[in-house]
Order: C-alpha cells, then sequence, then structure tokens
C-alpha cells in the first residue's frame, strides 16, 4: 500500500512544551483512527496535516509534497476541526457555497456541489436556515458538508462523533464507511476508543506526543507480550475449570470470584483447548466464556501503563 | 490557479465577508453613529443666536467632513470593521475553515478587503448625502448645484481613501495582534493628533497629515458669492499625498497577507 | 462523601453560629472577578501605570514642603521656579489627570465582564445558583466602581493625609478640611458613570474587543460633536454636552476652581447623571433579558 500520509521523525513544539515528539507515520487509502486521550498530540497532528503548523523538526509530506502553502495539495484535503465554531448568522447553504467558492469554483458550480453535498449529509431541509439555530448533530453534519464540497482525495475529521445522538453517530459512521469504499482516505481523531472501533481496526496510538503503537487492533495486542491475556469464565464448576487450565503452558494465574474464574495467561489458545477439552469431555458447565482484553480499551489501557 | 480561479476566490472572500460585515449589530451601531454630522447643521441652525459667527453651507460641510468624517468617523469604522475582517475569524476560531482550503492568502486578504471598503463606503455615502442636504436646508444663502456636487464627490474621494487606509491598517493589527482595537486607537487618536505638536517633519509619519492634503477648504466670498476650493496642507502635493496613501494601503495589505502566510495561529490544545 | 456520589441536594443555608452570612451574596461575584482580572499580566501592569500620578504627587507634596521647611537647603535651587502650592487645585489637578488613567483600567476591567458571561452561558450558571439579579449586576458595579475609587478617592485621601503629615501646623487642616470630600464626590462623579457605561456597552456585544470599541466610539463621536458645534457657534457652553468636560466642569466647582466654561455645575451634573442613567437602564434592560433567556 502506497502512504498517502507520511512523516518522519515529526516533532512540534510550543516553547518548552512539546507537543509531538519524533513521529513516524505512514497512512493509506481507507479509514485510520489516531487513538489518544486528551492532551496526546492529536490536534497538534492534524493542525500538521492541514498546513496549519510547520514541523519543528522533521518532516511531513501528502501525496509526496509538503503541505504548507501548497495550494495543490490542499485542495485535496477536506477538514473536520474539532472546534464546534461557525459564523452562526450565514446559513448551512451559504456557509458551504462560500467556502466551496474559495477554492476557485465559479458561483454556479460552488451551488451545484454544495447542494450535492448538503443532501449527502442529511441537511437539505434544514439548509436555507442560520447554523445558529442547528442542533449539535446538524453542525456536525454541515461541518462535514464544507469538508466534501470540493471533493477531497484526504478527509481530516478531528472528534467528529462528539456530542452526537446514538442514531446520528451512526448516520455519521455509516457515511464514513461510504466516503473510504469510494477511495478517499480517512483519518478519524479521536478519544472515544470505542467510537474509532466501530469505524476502524487500522489504528495509530498516541500518547503525550508520542507514537505507543500503530496498525490493526489485534495484532497490536497480540504483539504485547508483556501483559498476559485474561479470559473470564462463568460457571458453577469454576474450581473444575481452574484444575484443567492449571497445568496449560503459560500460565501467570487463576482467580475465582462467585461467578467464576478470570484465567490470565500468556497463551491463550493453549486455555482455550484446555477449556473446550473440558466442556466436551463432561462434568463443567460453562455459562459464559468471554476474553476480557481483546478490544482497543483494553489495548489502550495496557499501552498506558 | 490561473486568474480567473483567483478573482472567483477572491469574490467568495469578499462575500463571505461583506454578508458577515452587514449582518453584525456594529454595522446598524456605525450606520447611526455616521448619522450625526447630518444632525449638527439643524442644531447649528437651532442653537444660532444673532451674535454669533455665520459659516456658510458649503464651508459647513467641508468643516464637518474634515472634523467629523474624516477626523472621527473614518478611523472609528477602520476600527470597528477592519480590525474584525481577520481578527474575528482569528479570535472565534472560524479561521480553520479558511486557511485550511486552496486559496491563495493574498486573494483571501483581497476579498475581505474589498468587501470592507464597500460596505464602509455604503455606509458614509447616504450619510454624508444627508448631511449635505442638512447643510443646504439650514443653510444662510443659496447654493449653486455644480460646486456643490463637486465638492461631495471630492470629499466622498477622500473619505473613501482614508477608509482604505485606515482600514488596512486595522486589519494588519487585527492579524498580528490581540489587542487590534487598542493599537489602532492609540495610532489615530494618540500618535496623529501628538505629531502635531511636534516640529518638524514627524507629522510626515501619519495617514491624517496626507489626507488633509487632499482635503478642500471652502471659503465663500460674502460679497459676490463667489466660491474658491483651496487645499488645507500646501506642503505635499496632491499627486504625491495619493501616491504614498495609495502605496501604505498596498504594503499593509501585503503585510497582512504575509502574516497571514507564514505565521501559526493553530495553538496546541491542553499543552500543560 | 465525594462529589460524583452524592445526588443533586436541596440548597439549605448554613445556620450555625458563626457561619457566613448570605446577605452578601453578590461579594463572591466581586472577589472572583477580581482575582481574574488580577492574574491577567496586562491588568497588572495597567495597575502599575496608573500608580505612577500618585508617585509624581507624592513627591511634589514632598518637594514642596521640604522647600518649605529649609528654603535654603539642597532643593531650593531645584525648585525655586517652580510653582506648586498644595491646595484644593493641587488635588483637583492630580484626579483630573488620574482619571485618564483609571478610565483606560475601567474599561479593560469591564469590557469583558458582562459579555464573557454571556457568550459563554455563564449567566445561565450564576442565575441557577440563589442568586438574584440584582446580586449579579452589583457584583459587577462593586467590581468596577470598587476598582475605580482604589485609584482616585483612596489616592486623593492619601495624598491628603501625606500632605497632612508633612505641614507643621494645623491651620492647613482648617483650611482644607473639605478637600477630602470634594475629592471623594469627584472620583463618585468620575467612577460611577464611568462603570455603567462602559457595563453597558460590554452587556450589549458579544466580545470585548467590540464593547471597548464602543465605549471609544463613544467618547470620540460625544467629543467631536460637542468640539464641533462649540467651534461653529463660537460659543465655549456648548462644549458641556462633552461628558468628560462636563464630568471636570462638576469638578472645578466641587474644588472652587475657576473655570473657563460659562455655565453652571448643575447643567453639567445633569448631562453626567443622564449617562449614569442610560448605562444603569441599558444595562438592567440586558441583564433582564440575559436572564429570560433571551
Amino acid at each position: 500500500m502506497s502512504a498517502i500520509l507520511k512523516t518522519s521523525s515529526l516533532s512540534k513544539w510550543f516553547g518548552e512544551v512539546v507537543a509531538l515528539n519524533g513521529i513516524d507515520i505512514e497512512i493509506g487509502v481507507g479509514i485510520t483512527g489516531i487513538l489518544g486521550p486528551n492532551g496526546a498530540g492529536k490536534s497538534t497532528l492534524m493542525n500538521l496535516i492541514t498546513g496549519q503548523l510547520s514541523p519543528s523538526k522533521g518532516s511531513l509530506t501528502l501525496f509526496g509534497e509538503q503541505i504548507r502553502n501548497n495550494l495543490g495539495v490542499l485542495r485535496r484535503i477536506g477538514y473536520v476541526p474539532e472546534q464546534d465554531r461557525f459564523w452562526d448568522e450565514v446559513t448551512g447553504y451559504e456557509f458551504v457555497t462560500r467556502l466551496a467558492g474559495l477554492t476557485g469554483m465559479s458561483i454556479r458550480d460552488a451551488k451545484i456541489r454544495s447542494k450535492r453535498v448538503i443532501e449527502r449529509v442529511g441537511l437539505a431541509d434544514r439548509c436555507h436556515t442560520p447554523i445558529g439555530s442547528y442542533s449539535r448533530g446538524m453542525r456536525q453534519r454541515i461541518k462535514l458538508a464544507q469538508a466534501l464540497v470540493h471533493d477531497p482525495d484526504l478527509l481530516l475529521l478531528d472528534e467528529p462523533l462528539t456530542g452526537l445522538d446514538p442514531l446520528g453517530r451512526q448516520e455519521t459512521i455509516e457515511l464514513l464507511r461510504e466516503l473510504a469504499d469510494e477511495g478517499r482516505t480517512i483519518v478519524v481523531a479521536s478519544h472515544v476508543l470505542h467510537e474509532v472501533e466501530s469505524l476502524t481496526s487500522e489504528v495509530i496510538l498516541l500518547v503525550r506526543g508520542r507514537i505507543l503503537a500503530s496498525g490493526e487492533v489485534k495484532s497490536i495486542r497480540a504483539h504485547i507480550e508483556n501483559f498476559p491475556h485474561t479470559i473470564h469464565c462463568r460457571s458453577v464448576d469454576a474450581r473444575e475449570i481452574g484444575k484443567r487450565v492449571v497445568a496449560t503452558p503459560g500460565l501467570i494465574g487463576l482467580d475465582f470470584d462467585d461467578q467464576g474464574v478470570a484465567i490470565k495467561t500468556q497463551d491463550p489458545a493453549a486455555v482455550y483447548a484446555a477449556i473446550t477439552d473440558a466442556v466436551v469431555a463432561g462434568g463443567v458447565t460453562l455459562d459464559r466464556l468471554s476474553a476480557a482484553d481483546d478490544d482497543l480499551d483494553a489495548v489502550f489501557k495496557y499501552l498506558v501503563r | 490557479m490561473n486568474w480567473q480561479a483567483y478573482l472567483w476566490s477572491s469574490l467568495a472572500a469578499a462575500r463571505i465577508s461583506g454578508s458577515l460585515l452587514v449582518r453584525k449589530k456594529r454595522i446598524l451601531f456605525l450606520g447611526v453613529l455616521v448619522l450625526l454630522p447630518a444632525l449638527l447643521p439643524i442644531a447649528v441652525a437651532f442653537l444660532r443666536g444673532p451674535h454669533d459667527r455665520v459659516t456658510s453651507g458649503l464651508e459647513l460641510f467641508a468643516l464637518l467632513g474634515e472634523y467629523g468624517f474624516l477626523g472621527t468617523l473614518a478611523p472609528l469604522a477602520a476600527i470597528l470593521l477592519g480590525t474584525a475582517l481577520v481578527g474575528d475569524d482569528l479570535e472565534h476560531g472560524t479561521a480553520p475553515y479558511l486557511l485550511t482550503r486552496a486559496v491563495p492568502r493574498s486573494a483571501l486578504v483581497l476579498g475581505k478587503f474589498l468587501a470592507y471598503a464597500a460596505v464602509a463606503s455604503l455606509t458614509f455615502l447616504p450619510a454624508m448625502g444627508l448631511t449635505l442636504v442638512s447643510v443646504l436646508v439650514t443653510s444662510p444663502e443659496s447654493i449653486e448645484a455644480a460646486p456643490m456636487i463637486r465638492l461631495f464627490a471630492h470629499t466622498f474621494g477622500v473619505i473613501v481613501l482614508a477608509l482604505g487606509v485606515y482600514g488596512a491598517l486595522c486589519c494588519m493589527l487585527g492579524t498580528l495582534t490581540k489587542r487590534p482595537v487598542i493599537y489602532s486607537v492609540i495610532f489615530v487618536f494618540g500618535w496623529e493628533p501628538l505629531t502635531r505638536l511636534v516640529p518638524g517633519y514627524v507629522d510626515f509619519l501619519t495617514v491624517k497629515k496626507h489626507l488633509l492634503a487632499l482635503w478642500p477648504v471652502v471659503t465663500v466670498d460674502r460679497i459676490d458669492h463667489s466660491i474658491d476650493v483651496t487645499r488645507k496642507v500646501i506642503d505635499v502635493g496632491l499627486g504625491e499625498a495619493s501616491l504614498i496613501l495609495a502605496l501604505v494601503a498596498l504594503a499593509l495589505v501585503g503585510v497582512t497577507t504575509y502574516a497571514l502566510r507564514n505565521k501559526e495561529f493553530a495553538r496546541g490544545q491542553n499543552l500543560a | 462523601m465525594p462529589v460524583f456520589k452524592q445526588s443533586y441536594p436541596t440548597w439549605r443555608p448554613d445556620r450555625r453560629a458563626g457561619a457566613q452570612r448570605t446577605r452578601v451574596r453578590w461579594l463572591p461575584i466581586v472577589r472572583r472577578e477580581l482575582e481574574q482580572l488580577v492574574s491577567q499580566r496586562g491588568f497588572k501592569v495597567l495597575l502599575v501605570v496608573a500608580a505612577l500620578p500618585v508617585l509624581v504627587h507624592l513627591l511634589q507634596i514632598y518637594s514642596v514642603n521640604k522647600l518649605a521647611a529649609e528654603p535654603n537647603g539642597d532643593l531650593a535651587a531645584m525648585l525655586r521656579n517652580v510653582a506648586i502650592t498644595i491646595d484644593a487645585e493641587f488635588f483637583f489637578g492630580f484626579l483630573h489627570v488620574q482619571t485618564y488613567f483609571v478610565f483606560v483600567l475601567m474599561l479593560y476591567a469591564s469590557s469583558g465582564l458582562l459579555c464573557d458571561d454571556i457568550r459563554l452561558n455563564l449567566a445561565e450558571v450564576y442565575f441557577s445558583k440563589p442568586l438574584t439579579k440584582r446580586d449579579y449586576l452589583l457584583g459587577k458595579v462593586v467590581t468596577v466602581v470598587g476598582l475605580g475609587l482604589t485609584y482616585t478617592a483612596l489616592p486623593a485621601l492619601f495624598l491628603f493625609g501625606a500632605q497632612l503629615m508633612m505641614v507643621p501646623d494645623a491651620e492647613y487642616l482648617r483650611a482644607n478640611w473639605w478637600v477630602p470630600l470634594s475629592s471623594l464626590a469627584f472620583a463618585l462623579v468620575f467612577v460611577i458613570p464611568t462603570a455603567f457605561a462602559t457595563l453597558a456597552c460590554s452587556a450589549l456585544t458579544s466580545s470585548r474587543r467590540y464593547a471597548a470599541a464602543a465605549v471609544i466610539t463613544l467618547l470620540v463621536a460625544n467629543g467631536f460633536v460637542a468640539t464641533l458645534l462649540s467651534d461653529i457657534l463660537n460659543r465655549r457652553s456648548v462644549s458641556i454636552i462633552n461628558v468628560p468636560e462636563a464630568m471636570g466642569r462638576v469638578g472645578e466647582s466641587l474644588f472652587s476652581v475657576e473655570s473657563y466654561i460659562p455655565l453652571g455645575w448643575p447643567w453639567a451634573m445633569a448631562v453626567v447623571v443622564g449617562v449614569a442613567v442610560i448605562g444603569c437602564t441599558v444595562l438592567v434592560h440586558r441583564i433582564n433579558r440575559v436572564e429570560a433567556g433571551l
């Protein structure tokens, strides 16, 4: 996969505060999530990618070119900022049309494209009312519309699902997936793990200005050798299950409670095999079996610890 | 970017700024303010006593224009509107929509500046017209149409130039500083009057000096009612003053463009 | 119990002996605003700059009294040609100069006081507490008025006290006992309308920048109208419509200083009171609308 966005030892500091430190990433077609807590440097990275900031050290290229003040590159970017700031007096339609005109489109073209993109984000019936009267979800959608109006190849979204209700969130996720299927590159920055997980499995974990890990969630998890997997078994025969798994290789510990047993191991495959044999052989009833830390939340907690 | 796309970009920037300027409450505030000179001739006619000095209509109009429109209202309009052109976007967080677009910064600044000039000029035009009418209605003597129209056109032209130069200055201050209103006020109402007290050529470092060089002074002969229009300041040539003002405005717009290209306005968040 | 474990409690005043009374509900607002202002570097600079005239006048008082005590001393040669008398006019002069500095200070303080609350929806937070509109307004007004008086009346009284301490007999006090009262009165004549006008402008805009610009605009426009009318009509009395001149005229009357405006102080006072009333009316009207959620 050829990288669309590439950084090499990218660093950015503001006075004595280092916002990003030696970032090396490559992002290609599809949806990529940039994950990190508040203050991790996600917005700084977004500002660098959109050319609003210059790197203090290192380099950052988009489509093989430098970004800052490069109109050719900026034409291929659509940016949805995190801040909920607008010119509240203008209507949604005016907002999108005028911003479209800034890229050199004629008034006629800008109007046609704006109408199309506003329909796509589902705001056709409210686009002629002032943005000041919009709900939070509508404001997010109009932001998305202004980012899409000039048909960009790369879409950058900073916390796009913040403040949306569950239906709004679902609709936005579906729209982003459609856009990705059309061949666009989409980068989503968020601190809400389950939101990023619902969008993509390709993530970059950013904490305190550094990349902790990048790639598929499962492969990141698999590479965390220092931290054992935790498997929860809910069963009345918890002690029996414990007996069957105690001899499995890589076992770290067993934690019994009223409901069952939590098995900590570095070789989950061996534990699953032992539990399966126990159930098949009979004498053990299993109510529930779950892996507690195969998700992004667990991966993140392990890495940040 | 070809010249057509550049033009469309400028036009779009002008439309954004223009539509925002006319929707803000401050344009209403300014609109009311610029009508003050129109009320003064009526106040003068009402308050004038039998022993007070009588000023002719055109003299009064030129005086109101110089101290009112040129000396006070044009700079105030520039402070109210010019500082907001770029400054408001930076302060209110709408700048990313503009700065992440494929628009040349010069087109952006040019469009905004032209919108400001158009809105401000159109605000002053009816006010100056009303002032002229007010002056004519309350004038102690009758005034011929030709000199009146010439005077109006002349003064309006100088006002537009004043709006342009002061506006460019305020726009630049709005881009580069966090408190553009204070710096603009210090320049216009502090530095400029102060230089007149200093002997020598210090007052050449003001906008007002060059604007006054273009301003007409009207004297009316009370015997044969002839009207003589001269220039107030004769140590700055007409062409010289116009050129300097145009260059200063251009330079200020250039500095604003340069700042937008090279200054970093986005900051990191939650950096502690 | 940690806050997140508590449900929403009903507010009950603390009736224990020695518990803080809730009568002065606006005091926390004043405290908070002052803390906020003092944390800003620009404001601290203004506070220092506004104190400079006090220092200068204190030095003048010292020099004059030193010269009087030692007519052949070191200072005599320097100050012989400088005619300074520490009389009522001296204190009026100090206050007159100080009003320029204090105006900038009050403008800086008040321009964001209301517009920031309205813009950031903090007014809702205030009114969700056991605070009335009156408490809210009082808190804001007292902040600005208190700041103004601290840099006008207080230093004037301090300078008068310094003069008293340096003068060897009670004759000075007998002749000038009314000067502190006049100083306080003039300070109030300046500070109260200025506070109301600047707060009214702050309440009407959504940006502190434009609140300050609106105040300056009104001041400049008022000045130009008064000056122009006065010049055209060749009548000095017309300049009384210029608010700063009106305040000055009241001050001249309070300190028995000769005025070049041939108009009685009641007219000037009417202008000043008019500004205060208009400012107050606009302020109250706006806060009513904010409280009603408009």
